[in-house]
């Protein structure tokens, strides 16, 4: 029995002793800040701007060269001191609007925009057509119901 | 009216699968340059072929001209190499070169052995020149036009029909 456990944990630890050494513990000191609200800020902008060259995925989460020189980019600005928009001027002069995950509101961007609500309100004005359509065929219907009853009672009389 | 709402969905349905559909066709790895029909950025960077010359933007001077960002571990950038290297034989362009994050002697071996189709390489290591030009990926080819104006970019390979189709119009 004991010699099963020290198995036991020998295996568990040939499966766990690899894990640690993956802890991303080392990783923060990439970028290390004195200022706390600083490195919190760094950390969103990073979620707020895309890797121009693996599309589909924020700074943060890419591993693109260039994605690596642009968080160095914005670690030294972030450090010296820029504002948010002094950042983001910085890149959009550079890699224009597509590294913005919230696209400015300017004239190409309408559509994109302002679209969602036209077709909200399309759609509403449509279900309300649809809806009028259906009371006034019901209210038609019990129209020409009452006039045959009216009938029969007549004939019945 | 009745008949309209009944046939909508069915146009705004059509409607969606034709859009999307164009949508397929877009090249998404070309991404439009901020740089068109701006001159070409500042920059204080040492030549590759000799680390103590510095180059400003001053010496990218004769027009028209093509910036080609490259590096020894870019492999597409050596599919387009004869074609530059022919560019230079063959018409009246002028190639510079943007050595971009590379090791400087790897670079000259490589010049070297493969022939050398640019007037002068500008050595990046940082890609400092590269970031201020929007570079997200070697090969990238910038066109200037006679007046000093960035024209067109190309990201990846630069082919004859590239050539064709994106350059060759501007520099009539």
């Amino acid at each position: 029995m004991k010699a099963l456990i020290f198995l036991t944990i020998l295996l568990l630890s040939q499966v766990i002793a690899p894990l640690e050494v993956e802890n991303p513990e080392d990783e923060k000191v990439l970028y290390p800040f004195e200022n706390y609200d600083r490195e919190v800020r760094f950390n969103r902008l990073l979620e707020d701007y895309r890797c121009p060259k693996c599309q589909s995925s924020s700074l943060s989460g890419s591993n693109a060269p260039i994605a690596k020189d642009l968080k160095l980019e914005i670690y030294r600005l972030v450090k010296a001191g820029k504002e948010d928009s002094e950042i983001t001027e910085f890149l959009t002069q550079r890699y224009g609007d597509f590294i913005l995950y919230k696209p400015p509101f300017q004239s190409s961007t309408y559509v994109l925009w302002i679209g969602p609500f036209v077709f909200l309100v399309l759609s509403m004005l449509l279900v309300l057509m649809f809806k009028r359509n259906q009371q006034k065929e019901g209210a038609d219907r019990n129209l020409e119901e009452l006039k045959k009853r009216l009938e029969f009672d007549r004939l019945n009389k | 009216m009745k008949k309209f709402i009944h046939i909508a969905p069915l146009v705004i349905f059509t409607f969606l699968v034709l859009a999307l559909f164009s949508f397929l066709k877009r090249d998404n790895n070309q991404l439009n340059s901020v740089l068109i029909d701006k001159n070409f950025p500042e920059f204080n960077l040492t030549k590759l072929e000799n680390k103590n010359v510095v180059l400003t933007k001053g010496d990218i001077s004769n027009f028209p001209a093509i910036v080609n960002v490259w590096a020894t571990w870019c492999i597409t950038c050596r599919i387009e190499h004869p074609f530059l290297l022919e560019l230079k034989q063959e018409s009246k362009i002028n190639i510079y070169g943007l050595n971009y994050k590379d090791n400087r002697q790897k670079a000259l071996d490589l010049l070297e052995r493969d022939g050398n189709p640019f007037e002068f390489s500008v050595y990046d290591e940082e890609g400092s020149l590269a970031m201020d030009l929007g570079v997200y990926g070697a090969p990238e080819t910038f066109l200037i036009n006679s007046d000093g104006i960035i024209k067109a970019r190309h990201v990846g390979a630069l082919t004859p029909e590239v050539w064709d189709k994106k350059f060759v119009i501007h520099l009539r």
